[in-house]
């Protein structure tokens, strides 16, 4: 059961980004020079870099919560 | 001229990473204590926990500091590239704080919740091995 959850959380997350980049790609605008190379690059690695640091904070999130109604249905043990 | 605009790039870049750096590691190395309090003591929850708020903290930052790395305006001389590059540095290390006392609002969250947590275990059970 933990591994399938697991399993499927990978691959979700797996089949986001990737997606993202792909369509990134599609997107890209004209490239002028060295300068334009630099910000264009970093902009777009930035933002996929803020979109997986949203995604992990939210699979934190997750399994904190699962967690805790776990521990709250077994029997409390000291 | 287009190689101020490149020199700025390479001066930002190294600064903003080893800033980065130099934050998380001294931010999760003082954490850990906090972690091992929450979590009553268990090493590995703890060293655990510690390494994905670790990783979430680098890539937040590394991610916002190459999202704004774009100089936008001309840059002709030397005093406009320092003003430049000073704002963006300075932009980005206030960011770096305002996230450092958010993480530090967590912790202190965490540690006042698991207090809690165990006064009310002790009060709910009467027995005095719970707290340690």
């Amino acid at each position: 059961m933990a591994d399938t959850t697991n399993n499927i959380l990978l691959l979700a997350y797996y089949l986001f980004n990737i997606g993202y980049v792909v369509i990134q790609f599609s997107y890209w605008e004209k490239v002028t020079g060295i300068e334009s190379m630099i910000a264009s690059i970093a902009l777009k690695a930035g933002l996929l870099i803020m979109i997986l640091a949203v995604t992990h904070y939210f699979n934190m999130l997750l399994i904190y919560f699962l967690s805790k109604k776990i521990i709250n249905h077994s029997p409390l043990k000291t | 001229m287009k190689d101020l605009i490149v020199l700025a790039y390479t001066i930002y870049l190294p600064g903003v990473i080893l800033l980065t750096f130099y934050v998380a590691n001294s931010l999760f190395k003082n954490s850990i204590v906090y972690m091992k309090d929450i979590f009553n003591g268990r090493e590995e929850i703890a060293k655990a926990t510690n390494t994905l708020f670790k990783i979430g903290f680098y890539l937040m930052n590394l991610g916002f500091a190459l999202f704004i790395l774009r100089i936008a305006d001309t840059l002709t001389n030397t005093q406009q590239t320092i003003e430049a590059l000073s704002f963006k540095v300075g932009g980005f290390s206030i960011y770096l704080g305002v996230m450092l006392f958010f993480n530090m609002y967590l912790f202190f969250r965490g540690k006042r919740v698991a207090k809690q947590k165990r006064l009310v275990a002790l009060v709910d059970n009467h027995n005095p091995q719970v707290q340690q």
